[in-house]
This record gives C-alpha cells, structure tokens and sequence, in this order.
C-alpha cells in the first residue's frame, strides 16, 4: 500500500473499503487500482484530524476543517440555494468533511471526484463509512443525469484539477440551475480577471463595452482598457500632411506606445485574460508578453474577414481566435496556425437595449414610419433611393450629401448616442437593417455574418426588415421571428404590408425579443467565450505572479528555517526587513560556494528576475 | 563505484539525446549508482533508460508557479523548499548539470558534492560557469550553421571515452508498454506497416502547415496500402481535427477509412511500441522524433523556424531531414519579426511524397531542389553527422573542420589531468572568449557570405582567417599566466593543432569545393 507521510489505519481502510464495495460497486475497482501519487501528502490540522496536500495546495483547513465545512455549506447555502427539487453535485471528494456536513444536514449530494487516487488516499486515513452510504460518489469528470441540479466545487480540487473541472462544468452549465455559474465562478477563483481592449474607434467599440459589462455581470473581474480615450490624438497623427512612409512609422509607434500602456496595465491589474475587440491596438509583441505573464489572450474578430485582412499577422498571437463568420474563415484561421478558433456572433446587452414607451414628444423626436441606423455605405446609398417616397429617416455619419437621398439624413449625419439608438428603434414603426457592403449595389448575396443592429433591434422589441444573411437562420426563425427582405421590390412590399398589419408587428417583434433574451445575450456570449478559454487555455486561471514580499521578521523566519541561519546572520547587518534583491547582494558577496539556503533564496530571486522581465512595460 | 548524478531538465527528446552520455557514465563507473533529475513530465522516459538507477522527478513549473502567488517571503521559501528539499537530502560524488539555465544550476547546487561537471555556478552565485568543451560548443551554436556537435555528441563530451567506442540512445520498451500498445493498434501484418504523422511541435514556426500534411496523407494512403497513424498529445486535438477534417473531405475515394487517430489517447510510453511498428515517422522536431529514432523507426524530419538540425536532428543512421535554405533559418523562438513562413513553404508536399516513398522502399534518395537542403544522418568515429546530398557548401566542410577540432579536445587524457573543474573552466573560458571576441567579425562575414573561406584561401592575410588561429595568440598570452596554465595550453594547442591540420589537409583540393557547391 502506498501512501505519503502517514501509518495507514489498516482497519481503518478496510472498513472504508467494505462500505465502499457495497455502496458503489462500480467504482470499487478504479480506487483500490488507483496509486497515490507522489505529490500527494499528508498533514495533520490544529485539531489533530488528517488533512490532504496536493503538491503545496491543503484540500481543507489547517486549522479546523470541521468547522470549515460548516462555514462552506452555509456560504454556498446562500450563494446558489438547490431549493427543494434541486441535488447538490459536489466537484470534488476530499477528505469528504464537507460532505459529512452536507450528510449531516440532510442533503441529497452527488460527489464528482476527478482522482481516483484522493478516494483512495482518503480511505486510508480518515472514516467515511457514514458519508459512502450516504452519497452517490461518481469517479471521474462526467456525470449524466436527468434530475435538477446544483453544482458547488470543492473550491482546492478545481484548483487542482482546473481542465477536468472545465471538462465538468462545460458538460452541466447547460442544464445547471441559472445563475449559479456566476457565483460558482466566484468560488472557485474562477471568477477571472479580465482585461477587455476595446479599439480606438469603430463599430466594435461599444461591443467592447458591452462584453466587460457582461463579464462583470456573470462574477468575473473585468476592466476596460478603452482605447477611445486616443481617438483624438490618433486623429492628428492622422491629419499630419507628411508623406505616406512617414506616416506608417508614426502609426505604428502610436500603436506601440498603447500597446505598452497595455502590457503595463497588465502588470498592475494581472489578469487572467486580455480579450481583445477586433482593431484593438495591441501589437505581437505586446500579446506574446502579456502571454508570458501567464494570461491568456483571446480576440473576438467582429469583422468581415475578407475585408479586414490583418487577422492574418495577428491570428497566431492569440491564444483563442472567437468569430463571427465560419467556414472559409476557419480553413483561413487553421492555415495561419490558430487553432483554438470558435465561433461567437453578436449579441445585444438588454440593460441597454430594451423596450420603452415613447411619449409624443420623442416619437416625434425619433418616430418614423421607416427608419434606417447606420453608417451610409455604397450599398446602403444605393438600395435606400428607392425609399424616399416613404415617411423615412436616416440615422449615422458618412452619407453622401450630394445625394437627394440626402434630405433624409437627420442631424446632418451626425452619430447618435447608445441612448438615442434604443429611442430610434423603439419610436420607429418598421426598422430597416441591410448589412453594409462596399460594392454591392443593394443587397450582398454572399453575406454570411448577422450584424449587431439584428440582435439590438429584436432586444428592444422593435420591428425589424433584414436582408438575408446566411447564418441568420441559426440564430433567429426567419418566419416567426424576423422578416427577411430580398431585394428591393420584396423590401418595400413587406413595409406596405407591415405598416399596416401593428398586430402581426408586435407579435413577431416580441418573438425576437423572447429569442434574444433567452440566446443573445452578451452574458451569454461571455459564458462561452470564458468556457472556451479555460477549455483550451485552462493554465490561464492559476494564481497570478507578484512580486516577492519583504522578509517582516527575521529572527521568526531564521527559527522556522533554520537552515538558512548562515545567509540571514550575514543580511540581518543591512537590514531588518531585507527584500529578496539585499538577499541575493549579501550571498554574493560573500562568495561562498553555493549550498541548499543560498540556492533557495537565488531561486527566489531568480524568479523575481522572471517576474519583472514579463511584467515590465 | 559512487553515485553519480545528471541533471537534465528539458524535454523528452534532450532526456533521450542525454542517455548515451548515461551509457558512458556506466562503462566509467560499472558499479555505480547513476542517477538523472529531470521534469515529472518526462519521468517515465528516463524510468525507461536501462543505465539508470534512479530517477529523482522535480515539476519544475510548479516551483515558480507555487513561489509566485504568495504574501509573505517565508511562504514563498516554503513553496520553494517544499519542491526541491529532497535534494539536499541526497549525497552524490559527481553532479552533471546539462541545461544552461539558472534553474538547473541552482537544483544542482542543492545537492552535496564535490564533483561539478558541465555547468556549476561560481561561488557567490555571480554567473554560471561552464566546461570549455560547452563553452565551445556555445559559441558556435550562436551562429546557427556553424554547428557540427548534436546534443548527444555535445553531452558524450563530458565523459570521454576511446575515440570509435559504440554509442546509442537507450529505449527499454517494456511488455506492459507493448501490451498497452497493442491495445490501441491491435496486431500490424508485416507488408501493411504504417507511416506515422507527427503533425504538432511546441511552436508554431517549428510546425509544417497542416494542410501540406493532408496533401502527403492522402497521396500516401492512395498509393500505398498501409495506414496512415496520426500521433499527437491533448494539446494537438485541434490540429489533428483540422488535418482529419480536410483529409476526409479529399480523400473522397474511402481511403480515409485508413488513418488511425491516436492524437490524445496515448501516452508518452505508448509511442515507442507504437513506432516499432511504423515504417517511417514524418515529423517536425519532436521527442516523437527521438523516440522513434531510438527504437530504430526510420524518420523524415521537417526542420524550420527555430528548430536546428544539426543540435537536435534525429540521432542514429539513416534518418533523413528536409530544411529549408532561406537566408532566416533558423530563426529564433522568439522573434517578434513578423514571419511570411518562407522556410516552411520552401518544403512542399512533394518533396515530402517522393522522399518518404523512396525511404520506404530503400531506393535512392532523390536530389534536393534548389531551395530546400536534404541531410542523411551517418555515424563517424565521434557519433552521427548530416551528409548534405546535394552540394556541400562551404559551411559544411567549416563545421566539418570545427568538429575535428573539438573532437581533438575530448580524447581520453586531453582534459588537464589533476585539474579541477574549476580551474579548467577558468583557462578554457578564457581562451574561448578571446577566440571568440577575436574571430565573431569573421563568423559573422562566413555566415553572411560562404564564398568568405574560399577568398581567404587566395588572401595572405586572411590564409588562416578561422577564428582558431585567434586562439593561438590567446595561447601565447596564457603561456604568461600563472602556472597552472600550462596543461590547459597544451590541450589547446592540441586541438588546435588538429583543426588547422584538416583545414590544409582539405584546402589542398580545391577542386572539391567550387564556388556552385559553396553555394548556400
């Protein structure tokens, strides 16, 4: 029998073992085969019971683990309640004295435990004959099963076994209750910190705003680096009368000076993800350091990818590639390297994009029968003159004012406001939405992608005609619950009939409503994208590097290491409170050969050195 | 007799590359106990070298990962401590510390001994000394092809032994690795053995696009009748998907229905069965590689971006490695240039089809194209060297000189006998270094223009431009020196002596080496 650190309570185990065997025949097998590892050991707590270490991780308290569980049942109690129908499903075995609690109180619980070898270790050392005849103990990270259910992680497994809880939790957050992802998340320090990147300008700016909201929203930590703050300055670069050489230069150290801020943001807030928006100014290298640091990068590319081509250089550097179209762009995507691709359409954020009942003042303000939001591309420019008979109104910048399509442009091209959007999609009676195209004169016959005006205009219960899309029938019922336009004789057939028919309008629009909010949310958006990222990038969720603390006492260290007595004799001259860089001076010059004690404070020091290489700007 | 440790903590192919310098160990010292530190990672791989005793494991990511995240010195100590004090605990008489890394050298400082071979640190811990024979080689290896030592014969070096004794990697595939083999394979007919793919490297520029692996898939499995295995860990799922997506999709004929995935469902000790039973593995630069290699599986290599052939190239007779001549190879891991992937487009499907039939069925090997370089592996007296087939520039005929060289250096005796480790790295280094600082201009001008060595040959002042003549006058400055020098001079001079040698010896035939085949 191999176990660490411990005399193995022979009766003890077989106990354990017999309950075992007759509670859960089909897992007897796996356990007893099951080798301890050697990175597996044991400790005893303050109040004499057994306690597990996985490599430098305790599995419970040191102190008292008893009263630990208690303390947890009740948090988690609180946090995501199971209510009368729901089992609790408990990542994670232990030494099971959070499960004797859970026993205690009268749960059903089903145990998942990813290591054989910790039920093995915990029949050894620790009684659980109470708990197996309790419990449905499942070894190994899947679980199926038609009940209602809870999950609650044994917060130091899923710190131990992050790609097998990823595995777990990706197969139940589909049918686990709603909202205890979130919290969950929280728990098990899963809850990341995330950096979102917006760009300087553009259409996915407020995208970027919308995704560190949902972020924050589902438990995670997220910042918002927003780039916009540079839109000015870039803007004078960018007037510079200098020649076009010069010119390059000067954009790409201004990408550069930002991608420093970055990383230098980076160092302060230490993220577990950067989640960069399609044209954020991040450069390679940049991304490789922040990489290095032990971040994952991840960008969601809500562009076209065969008109934004710069995806190809930058692809690679990341760790997760989320997009809005698919096939060819996966091929494309598999061709420059990257591989962890998926993909992510938009969304809509429902605390913005809702329902509100316009007074007579804003539908005069922003009512129309017909209404059009957006920038005026070629094609817009072109399918929109067959509209002017209509009571019509164009909303966005970059219209063509030599157009007598022109007079229909409200606020002499001016942007709107994320507020004023909504106001315009709610007072309008039929909402136009054709995807932008540069050289199409109408519609694109070969557009794929669903843009953001799709989702925001279904979210505010608005009406809506959208040109056909060819991946909008996955996301939307293109008969029940958006009307799809051909061209523009089929276009402005459906207004005339639409605008006579409010009743069919509110039912349709309420559908897509319904739809966006039960798929199309940026929530849950995020929840994927973060469920993707620790699937392929699950070492991103560790603990994050710091630097190394002062030492505060060095007479109660030199006790507790005594070993290191003949470097701190030598420091403790300089200082009283010597920081890791005193130390390694101090070894140095004394010129000793290199021992144990030194070893480990050069070690020490030699993992500062790697800390301020990564995290420096 | 004694204990003798080795400190390797690199991947699976550098455990495997270290094995024959363990096999040296245990010829030197019968009786021993020889003992290898490597990662937990690789473990299993050196648990599987017959001349090992014992295998000490350190997860050497989880030490910087558990020092990081604390709040007090002293945890971080404990975190420290808690991974690496078992080896205070130990007693050796020799430590072979074969990384040149801070982390190695500390781990091997940890452990009580006398004896400090390969790197040690110097006391007070200011920098990392090293052997001059390692110094040597790491002056070369910084200009990339001038490199004539693979690992192996760079790790031998610390133990030499008679010029011509045999040398092999050592793979012990044990019958419960075979069973557990034959389970995901079952029985391999003979006439029907596979060609394994080994599509995933640890980097994106070590790694041969995918999409060229599919086009030598599926022309292999139309005009062969054996199956095609596609090998990889978990991490390599999303590119073995890509590849078997596209396979399918043009291998319209059914004979997709002959290739094995086992991308994700093996282990480490899985592949050398595995690979017993495969023709030919086709691979980037991979631990893979050397396991197929050293189980006697032919390989056909694919080295680009980073990967260096001559450090690392498949080690054993008859292997075959395609690279690229682009003026950027090899590059460095990491290099932040942005990258168009020249050195791995140069290698075309092809190239790879016609090389890996003709290595099947023992034909001629064909004649490299124009931009790519063919080497075939093949022993010397000192271990395994890359014939280029097609024309042997200029560099290979410097690498060739420079091997001798070095070679000279490691002959049983030539080490300053009754000299410390110390002391020889203290006169070794120097005299690098001032051949070093001395002749890097030429190095430099011999890499950027090969037609370099053959205008010094018509040049007076250049006859002896090679940066070994910088260490003559390094030598006479050292005869100055303290005594103690003397025997390291001698030793010099020697290997010296040898290099300069080889060079008349060769620049007498000019004919041999024309200005086309210099060509790089």
């Amino acid at each position: 029998m191999n176990q660490r650190n411990g005399p193995v309570n022979l009766r003890l185990f077989d106990n354990n073992r017999a309950v075992l065997e007759r509670t859960h025949p089909g897992v007897v097998r796996g356990v007893l085969d099951a080798e301890v590892p050697g990175h597996f050991s044991l400790c005893m707590s303050k109040t004499g019971v057994p306690v597990p270490r996985v490599g430098s991780t305790t599995m419970h308290s040191t102190y008292d683990p008893v009263i630990e569980a208690a303390r947890w049942v009740q948090r988690m109690l609180d946090r995501v309640p199971p209510g009368d129908e729901r089992v609790i499903v408990v990542f994670g075995f232990a030494f099971a004295y959070h499960l004797v609690e859970l026993v205690r109180q009268g749960f059903r619980v089903v145990v998942v435990e990813p290591r054989p070898a910790m039920v093995r270790f915990a029949l050894a050392h620790v009684d659980l004959r109470e708990v197996l005849s309790s419990i449905e103990l499942v070894v190994g990270d899947v679980w199926e099963d038609s009940r209602p259910f809870v999950v609650w992680p044994h917060t130091p497994t899923v710190k131990c076994c992050p790609q097998e809880y990823a595995r777990f939790s990706g197969a139940t957050a589909p049918r686990s209750c709603p909202g205890a992802q979130a919290i969950v998340a929280h728990e098990v320090k899963q809850s990341l910190r995330v950096l979102v990147v917006s760009p300087i300008y553009g259409g996915s700016l407020p995208i970027a705003r919308f995704a560190a909201s949902a972020l924050s929203q589902i438990g995670h930590t997220a910042r918002l680096f927003d780039a916009s703050m540079f839109a000015a300055p870039f803007e004078q670069v960018l007037g510079l009368r200098i020649e076009p050489e010069n010119m390059q230069v000067l954009q790409r150290l201004f990408q550069h000076l930002i991608s420093e801020m970055i990383v230098g943001v980076c160092a302060d807030f230490r993220p577990d993800l950067v989640l960069a928006l399609a044209q954020a100014p991040l450069s390679i290298e940049a991304l490789q350091r922040i990489r290095k640091s032990g971040a994952a990068c991840a960008c969601w590319f809500v562009e076209d990818f065969r008109y934004m081509q710069y995806w190809k250089q930058y692809a690679p550097a990341y760790d997760c590639f989320f997009t809005i179209q698919q096939e060819p762009f996966f091929s494309e995507l598999e061709q420059v390297g990257q591989h962890n691709h998926r993909y992510l359409p938009l969304a809509a954020d429902p605390a913005v994009h809702m329902p509100r009942d316009m007074n007579a003042a804003q539908r005069a303000a922003f009512g129309s029968d017909i209404s059009f939001m957006g920038a005026g591309y070629y094609n817009r420019q072109c399918l929109f003159q067959g509209l002017t008979d209509f009571d019509f109104r164009i909303w966005g910048n970059q219209w063509d004012p030599r157009l007598p399509l022109y007079a229909h442009v409200q606020r002499g091209g001016a942007r709107l406001s994320t507020e004023d959007t909504v106001n315009v999609f709610n007072a309008t009676t039929v909402n136009i939405n054709l995807h932008s195209s540069a050289c199409h004169p109408g519609i694109n016959p070969g557009g794929d992608f669903v843009n953001p005006r799709t989702f925001e205009i279904a979210a505010c219960g608005a009406f809506q005609l959208v040109d056909r899309r060819s991946l909008l029938p996955h996301l939307f019922d293109c008969d029940t619950e958006l009307i799809v336009y051909e061209d523009l004789a089929d276009l402005r057939e459906k207004i005339g009939y639409y605008l006579k028919n409010p009743r069919l309008r509110k039912e349709i629009a309420a559908r897509a409503r319904q739809r966006v909010m039960a798929e199309h949310t940026y929530t849950r958006r995020m929840q994927h994208l973060i469920a993707f990222v620790l699937e392929r990038v699950p070492d991103c969720a560790r603990p994050k590097l710091q630097p190394i603390p002062r030492l505060e006492n060095i007479a109660s260290f030199r006790k507790l290491h005594p070993e290191t007595a003949p470097v701190l004799d030598a420091v403790a001259s300089i200082s009283t409170t010597p920081d890791i860089n005193q130390i390694t001076a101090v070894i140095q010059q004394r010129q000793h050969p290199i021992g144990y004690p030194e070893a480990l404070f050069m070690l020490l020091n030699e993992y500062q050195h790697l800390y301020a290489e990564h995290m420096r700007p | 007799m004694g204990r003798h440790l080795v400190i390797q903590l690199a991947r699976a192919g550098d455990v495997l590359q270290t094995t024959p310098l363990l096999r040296r160990l245990r010829q030197v010292h019968p009786l021993g106990t020889i003992a290898v530190l490597v990662d937990s990672s690789v473990a299993p791989i050196a648990r599987r070298c017959p001349e090992v005793d014992l295998v000490l494991e350190i997860d050497t990511r989880a030490i910087l990962r558990d020092i990081g995240p604390v709040d007090a010195m002293h945890h971080a100590v404990e975190a420290a401590a808690h991974h690496c004090a078992f080896l205070s605990r130990e007693q050796f008489d020799s430590v072979h510390t074969l990384n040149y890394s801070m982390l190695a050298v500390l781990l091997g400082c940890m452990v009580p001994c006398n004896v400090r071979r390969g790197y040690w640190m110097a006391p007070g811990g200011g920098r990392i000394m090293a052997e001059p024979w390692l110094t040597m080689v790491q002056t070369l290896v910084q200009e990339g092809s001038v490199t004539p030592f693979n690992l192996v014969d760079v790790f031998c070096g610390l133990c030499p032994v008679a010029p011509g004794t045999p040398s092999a990697i050592s793979y012990r595939v044990s019958d419960r690795d075979r069973e557990s083999a034959e389970r995901l394979c079952g029985t391999v007919a003979p006439g029907q053995r596979p060609v394994a793919l080994q599509l995933g490297t640890r980097h994106p520029r070590r790694t041969w696009p995918v999409e060229r692996f599919v086009e030598v898939g599926t022309r292999l499995l139309r005009h062969g009748g054996g199956e095609l295995w596609v090998l990889g860990d978990t991490s390599e799922r999303p590119l073995a998907d890509a590849f078997l997506r596209l396979l399918h999709a043009r291998a319209d004929d059914g004979a997709g229905a002959r290739v094995r995935d086992f991308v994700g469902s093996t282990v480490i000790t899985d592949l050398a069965p595995l690979l017993q039973n495969a023709e030919l593995l086709i691979t980037g630069d991979t631990g893979t590689m050397h396991i197929a290699a050293a189980i006697g599986c032919r390989v056909l290599a694919l080295f680009t971006g980073p990967a260096r052939w001559a450090c690392t190239g498949p080690w054993g007779n008859g292997h075959c490695i395609l690279t690229s001549r682009v003026p950027c190879y090899p590059c460095s891991e990491d290099d932040t240039r942005e990258c168009d992937r020249q050195c791995q487009c140069a290698i075309t499907a092809d190239m790879v089809v016609e090389l890996a039939r003709c290595i099947i069925t023992n034909a001629p090997l064909p004649a490299p194209r124009d931009t790519v370089d063919l080497l075939r592996s093949e022993s010397d007296q000192w271990g395994i060297v890359y014939r280029n087939m097609g024309s042997r520039g200029c560099l290979e005929f410097q690498n060739r000189c420079y091997r001798r060289m070095g070679f000279a250096l490691l002959r049983p005796g030539a080490c300053a006998a009754g000299q410390g480790p110390a002391e020889r790295g203290g006169i070794g280094t120097h005299l690098i270094e001032a051949a070093r600082a001395a002749g890097c201009g030429l190095l430099h001008l011999a890499v950027r223009d090969p037609f370099a060595l053959w205008r010094a040959r018509q040049d007076a002042r250049y006859r002896f431009w090679h940066p070994w003549i910088d260490v003559h006058a390094a030598l006479r400055r050292a005869a100055a020196e303290p005594a103690g020098a003397a025997a390291a001079t001698a030793m010099w001079s020697e290997g010296l002596r040898a290099g300069l040698d080889f060079l008349e010896e060769h620049l007498g035939e000019p004919a041999e080496w024309t200005c086309e085949s210099a060509a790089v």
